[in-house]
């Protein structure tokens, strides 16, 4: 059974099964109305209604079927490549662009094994410098530089 | 005649140096792209979509929709030289350009890619142009019933072309919609799926959605594949097809044009289902179809043309009845909606420089194209020896910073993060993002329709089969789903998709 669940597609339907639940449930806490007189629940509830359906048939087909098993998750691309976003959000209203671009770019480059750590430093300087001149000298879109 | 002098005032408009600049670069960013396996339109225009805001109105589209078309002229470089489509409208081309390119006739098939495309834009802007206009004499038609049942065809159109099982597509679309339905309730004014964010009462960007589905998700896989590499390159020495090219591909591009041009006005068409469609129509109607697949050059010329007809007329139902039909262009449905331009049938005759103006710089971005790519063709096959890990932290930032300058908000850019690792998710589980994008953005537009059809009808769904334009279209749309559903149809659409995986 836990084997059949692992395939993708009845990964999938649970996920559109879950995602149908928590909308539908929380469409139910707003105004639902009528079709002549639609409240702002109406059009999630009966979305919510056709996606949990819809996962229930993906689920069922790909518990049923046992289509292609989920696999080759690698942790590092993932979290590096996340976490480089993060690093920008984070610092980009408090260091200006500059230095949040280069730590960012840094980050980023964890992501790859295939790194020297000459060539991602150079490289993120580079991209920090080409997009405070685009961005900011350029294009002149209002982000602050410098801390 | 009104059409030409229309047209004329286009060129005006075009003709600056300022927007023949942004034609130029539009262009060749979309060939770079296109060259660049791995780094698609929908992600090179979802990161400069934020540059556009700051653009004028004009410009920003030219650039956008020549990175559009422009990727379709990259995409035949690689596919013909190292048998690596750039993109994946140019998967059918590879199978006999690379063939060609074996053979020694590599400059040929080159020549003919270009020439064909050339020929393609030319006729479809055309189109464009001839067609627009009429059609929003159709819109005035009209109503919210007819605009629900438009858009549910798009809908479906979408999930019949997405890759891999309906129900997964389907159910992809309905996210999207759901998606889109975070936000302040413009009815009510009440917030929905907020969970108390104040950041979230205008809902979900479109451009951290477009980013983090798209172009984050795309970096993360690609660095868990190994580095894609094309078979051997070959070198390139005549350019100039022979008159034996000439003659056989002559009608080939015609038919292509003209597939690609109709495949790209229905909703759900594109680049990426013309270029399929015209290769099977040359195999099957050649005098000789042994020769595909052993260097035809009608299989180089009928696809190529098709995927350039077909990105640009896709144009068409946008810009006449304001719905996006695939996911590209739905990100320039976004591009318009951020200058403050609603798309829609309004714009020909409120904003004619704006439609002539496009039009007119589609023109002059066919012709840069081929100018761009053929003697500049061995810069741009060097350019496929730069390693994807000197790409990829660039994707990464200009995505972060395109998001953050949208709003000025650090919010977007985890919202950014949160939806890249969606967008992996659904990558992973192989659930094909673009109908949810398609969804996203159309969603809206459904459900205000819906509202006004539900109440000028005082609760009747019967409306939508009574009216007869929103009947056929609905009727369309049902044919679609049964035609997809029945078994042998199935069994093809797979066939042909194979390929591409």
């Amino acid at each position: 059974m836990m084997k059949a669940l692992r395939s993708k597609d009845a990964l999938s339907g649970l996920l559109f099964l879950a995602a149908g639940l928590l909308s539908g449930a929380l469409s139910l806490g707003l105004p639902i109305g009528d079709r002549i007189r639609m409240g702002a629940g109406y059009t999630p509830l009966a979305l919510s209604i056709v996606l949990t359906g819809l996962g229930l048939i993906v689920l069922a087909r790909g518990a049923l079927n046992g289509s292609a098993p989920l696999t080759g998750w690698h942790a590092r691309p993932v979290s590096f490549v996340l976490a480089s976003a993060l690093m920008f959000g984070l610092t980009v209203e408090r260091t200006g662009l500059f230095l949040s671009v280069f730590l960012a770019a840094l980050t980023a480059a964890g992501a790859s094994p295939a790194w020297r750590r000459l060539e991602a430093v150079s490289l993120a300087a580079g991209l920090a410098i080409f997009s405070s001149l685009l961005f900011v000298m350029l294009l002149r879109l209002p982000i602050k530089l410098w801390p | 005649m009104d059409t030409l002098s229309q047209l004329w005032m286009g060129f005006d408009q075009v003709l600056v140096p300022q927007n023949l600049l942004f034609c130029f670069l539009g262009t060749l960013i979309g060939t770079l792209i296109g060259v660049l396996p791995g780094v698609g339109p929908l992600v090179a225009i979802a990161i400069l979509l934020p540059i556009t805001y700051f653009l004028s109105p004009l410009a920003g589209l030219i650039m956008l929709s020549g990175i559009y078309y422009g990727a379709q002229y990259g995409g035949s470089t690689t596919a013909i030289l190292v048998r690596l489509p750039g993109e994946n409208s140019s998967i059918v081309t590879c199978i006999d350009g690379y063939e060609m390119a074996r053979q020694g006739r590599a400059g040929a098939a080159l020549a003919v890619a270009a020439l064909a495309s050339l020929f393609a834009g030319c006729v479809a802007t055309l189109i464009l142009a001839i067609l627009s206009p009429l059609l929003i004499e159709l819109a005035l038609l009209f109503g919210p019933p007819e605009y629900c049942a438009l858009m549910v065809l798009g809908l479906v159109a979408a999930v019949v072309i997405a890759q891999g099982p309906i129900d997964k597509a389907l159910a992809m679309i309905v996210l999207g919609l759901l998606v889109g339905s975070i936000g302040t309730d413009v009815n009510s004014g009440i917030p929905r799926f907020t969970f108390g964010v104040p950041a979230l009462m205008d809902g979900i960007g479109f451009i951290p959605l477009a980013m983090g589905v798209f172009a984050m998700s795309e970096v993360i896989k690609s660095l868990e594949d190994p580095e894609a590499r094309g078979a051997g390159m070959v070198t390139v020495k005549r350019l100039w097809p022979s008159a034996e090219d000439f003659r056989r591909s002559w009608p080939a591009a015609m038919r292509g044009t003209a597939i690609g041009s109709s495949l790209g006005i229905l909703p759900g068409g594109g680049a990426y289902l013309g270029s399929f469609v015209a290769y099977a129509l040359e195999k099957r109607i050649s005098a000789a179809p042994e020769r595909f697949g052993a260097g035809a050059v009608e299989g180089v010329a009928a696809p190529e043309s098709a995927n350039n007809a077909a990105a640009q007329t896709s144009f068409i139902p946008l810009l006449s009845l304001g719905i996006p039909g695939n996911a590209v262009i739905a990100l320039m449905a976004g591009a318009m909606m951020m200058q403050g331009i609603q798309p829609g049938p309004q714009v020909i005759t409120t904003r004619p420089e704006l439609f002539w103006g496009l039009v007119a710089s589609m023109f002059v971005g066919n012709v840069m194209l081929v100018i761009i790519n053929l003697p500049l063709i061995r810069i741009w096959v060097m350019l496929l020896k730069v390693p994807y890990r000197l790409l990829y932290p660039a994707v990464i930032v200009f995505a972060c910073i395109g998001t953050y300058t949208v709003g000025n908000n650090t919010f977007d850019v985890f919202v950014l993060m949160v939806l890249g690792l969606l967008g992996y998710l659904f990558l992973k589980l192989d659930c094909e993002p673009a109908p949810l994008l398609l969804a996203f953005v159309v969603g809206p537009l459904l459900e205000e329709n819906f509202r006004r059809a539900m109440h000028l009808s005082r609760g009747s769904l019967s409306v939508f089969v009574e009216r007869p334009i929103s009947a056929g279209l609905l009727l369309a749309a049902l044919t679609l789903i049964v035609i997809v559903a029945l078994p042998g149809i199935r069994r093809g659409r797979d066939r042909v998709f194979e390929g591409s995986s």
